[in-house]
């Protein structure tokens, strides 16, 4: 039997697209795992998304009814004109599914992330 | 050469997963009966718009500030106008008539006079109300009476027995919309999750759902439990419209009985079942009756219910529920 060289298993570039293989799976797990933080808000007015803020910048926006502020990773809202305040009321806000409603000026500012709940009732 | 090849085929079926991952998931946004809805849905087809004309549809039919809606025309009507009604009309109020009865009022349709007389009707003021005087409160109270309607299924109309008495159907509406819509899902959508003013839908799939902590709270939601495919949940509280006068808190939860704000020691109570205008009519109604008398009352009707009552225990009636914030017991 004449010696051969013992067959390589795995050869340069394979190992490279291995680890390129392996990365892109971690990247997926990782997207597709990784707990979105309640990070930003997102102001709708009338059903349509006018904003997106984040909740690490310090932000006043001041809209046609209401303003949007920003602070200290909450967010709350100000010197709304509408007669009832509920939304004034409802204080700051800054888990993922919580939202301020202004049914008056038909404002949603609403914190965005995945939480262990679909919807709150 | 073939390693090669499986490596593609490995990176082709890895991109299939990846795709799979994120279904096209579209949500219809908007307002309708006085609260915020949306619509979050995956499907190859978008029926957004279908979503808003039906709910406007509804709304036209049965809201108290539309001129022309059914609602407005009762109201309007003197004793013994007879009222004709849509074939959609028809059966929700019969459905509303019916749980009246069968709540003993506790869900009173008619309810519009105490709603105004204590401020509770939109445009309501949150701050600075002033509780309304016994008399108001009395003379509200005896108009808060189904029996003063007169309903017939055969001639699909209505009658009042007194030109005063009105209907607002605004506890049971929502649950009433969120049904149409979850069917209206099941026809376009593999799967659907219906919001309307913290009225919820499942559609294809169930759902955890947290309940809204009817006190102060860290937490967003005081507890969670699973909303299964088809089911319906709604929730009521003390904590949703109220002000407060001299220390005392007065929501808008009312008492037909008394004429009163309900004071039964439950301050939320979140019921689920298949029949949306049942899920927030009983909502209602077991604010009104209290623990004892709400469970009794879930069980004659086959429905599932968490209650909170006001030293925060959690009280459930055939539904599992999780707690996130600490500050609630189960009992």
């Amino acid at each position: 039997m004449s010696s051969r060289k013992p067959l390589a298993l795995f050869r340069v570039w394979d190992v490279i697209l291995i680890v390129i293989l392996l990365a892109l799976v971690a990247l997926a797990v990782y997207l597709a795992v990784s707990p979105e933080k309640g990070d930003s808000a997102e102001i709708y007015v009338d059903g349509e998304l006018y904003k997106t803020l984040s909740l690490r910048l310090d932000t006043t926006v001041e809209l046609a009814h209401l303003t949007v502020v920003v602070e200290d990773g909450f967010v709350r809202v100000e010197d709304a004109d509408c007669s009832d305040k509920i939304c004034e009321k409802r204080g700051a806000i800054s888990k993922a599914g919580q939202s301020i409603v202004c049914l008056p000026n038909r404002v949603v500012v609403k914190i965005s992330g995945k939480d262990e709940v679909e919807a709150i009732s | 050469m073939k390693k090669l090849t499986a490596i593609v085929l490995l990176l082709a079926v890895l991109l299939c997963a990846l795709c799979a991952c994120s279904p096209s998931t579209k949500t219809a946004r908007g307002f309708a009966m006085g609260s915020e809805y949306y619509v979050t849905f995956s499907s190859s087809k978008d029926f957004s718009s279908e979503i808003s004309e039906m709910l406007s549809s509804i709304e036209e039919s049965f809201s108290t500030k539309v001129e022309g809606s059914a609602i407005s025309r009762i109201n309007a009507a003197a004793e013994s106008d007879v009222i004709h009604l849509s074939p959609e009309e028809s059966p929700v109020l019969k459905r509303c008539f019916e749980i009246a009865k069968e709540t003993d009022g506790a869900f009173e349709p008619a309810i519009l006079p105490l709603v105004q007389a204590w401020g509770f009707d939109p445009p309501y003021i949150m701050n600075g109300s002033v509780p309304p005087a016994d008399a108001v409160i009395d003379n509200a109270r005896a108009l808060c009476d189904s029996s003063l309607f007169v309903y017939s299924e055969e001639a699909s109309s209505v009658y009042k027995l007194n030109g005063s008495a009105c209907l607002d159907l605004g506890g049971a509406i929502k649950g009433y919309a969120a049904e149409r819509i979850r069917d209206l899902a099941k026809e376009r959508a593999q799967q659907a999750l219906v919001y309307i003013g913290g009225t919820i839908a499942a559609v294809g799939k169930s759902y955890e759902i947290g309940v809204t902590p009817p006190r102060d709270s860290e937490e967003s939601y005081a507890f969670r439990f699973t909303l299964l495919e088809n089911e319906i949940c709604a929730t009521s509280g003390d904590y949703e419209r109220y002000y407060i006068y001299e220390n005392e808190r007065y929501h808008h939860i009312l008492d037909a009985k008394t004429g009163r704000p309900a004071t039964s020691g439950v301050i939320s109570a979140t019921i689920v079942t298949e029949d949306g205008i049942l899920a927030d009519a009983l909502a209602t109604a077991v604010v009104v009756l209290g623990v004892d008398e709400g469970i009794a009352l879930l069980e004659k009707c086959g429905a599932k219910g968490a209650i909170v009552t006001t030293d925060k225990k959690v009280v459930t009636y055939g539904l599992t529920v999780t707690i996130k914030d600490a500050s609630y017991v189960l009992a």
